[in-house]
């Protein structure tokens, strides 16, 4: 899908791309075995105790009041009980928090562009959670995590004014990834999705990080308009807002396809910043 | 000294940082009331010249329904009752609401979403602190609100003075 893309890129943003820190191998593992491929629970735990962080992490995750009362032990119990989906979000978040820095181009500092991602994530659980029938797959939550990656490549390896594209955006009235279109001939969307291909997500996430900007869609997909929606809801909770503000693209009939009221709206609003607040006092007490 | 305030707390210091579902109120001239990324949220920040109090709310929703359980956890998340809340603590500071100057700041919405009432919190939240404002007799004095903004207020309590910017942008002086 993004091949003929990719070839229209500038080489330095294709170097980026190809040059970003690969995922960790559990990530693949733990995609693979959501495909439904010959993986075992058993060797991603194996591969999980390399990483004493991350297994400290998961633990304390699997020994919430969230979950069960018998204490997970090792990284195979905090696996079976949390879910293979956790595991990978909480995987990918590390990892993105790793590479993140700040994105001047889009007005986001060291802070910004992870925790807009986070509140997303944040996001499409609590969608999910209040909307159960939709089915929206639980990649959804990773797809919401990463949808703006794009913003990174292109503010580490393009000179991008970003006041010369509010400005332009203001001028003609367009959307700040519209003005981004026509002033650098890419966005962050179509960046995003092909960083998602390079690390061999799904075709329905790089889909979802394609196209979350879309007023109109002629997708049908609950986990591209999960993203959508995760996108708002992480922008009305303050998370990101940087440069592009709210002047960006959604579609206008996101709410009616995930069966959305005013009042639930509201209510993962508040899930979200909640559930933020507490993720960004957390990550602040560690030492 | 840069301070965060808990719902319903005055504090000394110079420099006061109200997220969201917070406020501050202030007798002290050397405070700054900073709150940042306003974008559908609203700030109400009053002023009170005549005892010299400045007070500002940073709230989220309109209605304090929407969750009650929040709503009593943190009040001023939302406008009604961040609003009674931002009000009766600078009252304990020797404020009149009849000598009360307030500005309203942020209510930005999502470019394209205007129109679609299920998700425009921002227009929402607008109409809901003008509401309660004028069923209280408040009258709003000034305003930067709309557009697709984001927003940081300063209000300084020396003379209750509102600065607000967008990114390193200046705004508005209100």
């Amino acid at each position: 899908m993004l091949s003929s893309i990719k070839g229209a890129l500038p080489a330095d943003i294709v170097r980026g791309i190809t040059d970003l820190a690969p995922l960790p191998a559990t990530a693949h593992r733990l995609m693979a075995l959501l495909r439904g491929d010959d993986e075992s629970l058993t060797s991603i735990a194996k591969l999980l105790e390399s990483d004493q962080g991350l297994v400290a992490s998961l633990l304390r995750r699997a020994n919430s009041a969230r979950y069960m009362s018998n204490p997970a032990r090792n990284a195979l119990d905090a696996v079976m009980r949390v879910g293979t989906v956790s595991v990978l979000d909480m995987v990918v978040q590390e990892h993105l928090r790793s590479l993140i820095t700040a994105a001047p181009t889009y007005g986001l500092d060291e802070n910004d562009l992870w925790q807009h991602g986070a509140a997303a994530q944040l996001a499409a659980r609590a969608l999910r959670t209040e909307r159960p029938l939709l089915q929206i797959p639980a990649t959804a939550d990773t797809a919401a995590l990463l949808h703006d990656i794009g913003k990174l490549i292109i503010s580490r390896y393009l000179k991008v004014d970003a006041r010369e594209v509010t400005a332009y955006a203001a001028q003609h009235e367009v959307t700040w990834s519209e003005a981004e279109r026509r002033l650098i001939g890419f966005d962050h969307t179509i960046i995003g999705a092909v960083v998602a291909e390079h690390w061999n997500f799904p075709a329905d996430v790089a889909l979802a990080i394609r196209h979350h900007h879309d007023a109109e869609t002629t997708h049908d997909s609950r986990l591209l308009d999960a993203v959508m929606l995760a996108n708002l809801v992480a922008k009305m909770v303050g998370a990101g807002l940087g440069e592009e503000g709210l002047n960006f693209g959604v579609s206008a009939s996101v709410h009616e396809r995930l069966s959305l009221d005013f009042s639930v709206f509201a209510k993962i609003c508040l899930t979200t910043q909640e559930a933020m607040r507490d993720l960004v006092a957390g990550s602040q007490a560690k030492p | 000294m840069s301070t965060t305030i808990d719902p319903a707390g005055t504090c000394r210091g110079s420099r006061l940082v109200v997220g969201i579902g917070e406020l501050a109120v202030s007798q002290s001239p050397d405070d700054m009331i900073i709150t940042h990324a306003l974008g559908s949220c609203i700030a109400v920040c009053v002023w009170d010249p005549q005892v010299r109090v400045a007070g500002l709310l940073h709230f989220l929703l309109p209605e304090a329904k929407l969750n009650m359980d929040r709503a009593k956890r943190q009040p001023a998340t939302f406008a009604d009752s961040g609003i009674a809340l931002l009000f009766q603590t600078a009252y304990k500071q020797g404020v009149d609401k009849s000598r009360c100057i307030v500005r309203l700041v942020g209510g930005a919405e999502v470019a394209g979403l205007q129109g679609v009432a299920a998700l425009n919190v921002g227009k929402r939240n607008l109409l809901a602190a003008r509401q309660i404002l004028w069923q209280n007799g408040v009258m709003v004095s000034g305003e930067s609100t709309g557009g697709t903004i984001p927003r940081t207020v300063n209000l300084r309590a020396s003379d209750g003075v509102v600065d607000v910017r967008t990114g390193r942008d200046m705004v508005a002086t209100l």
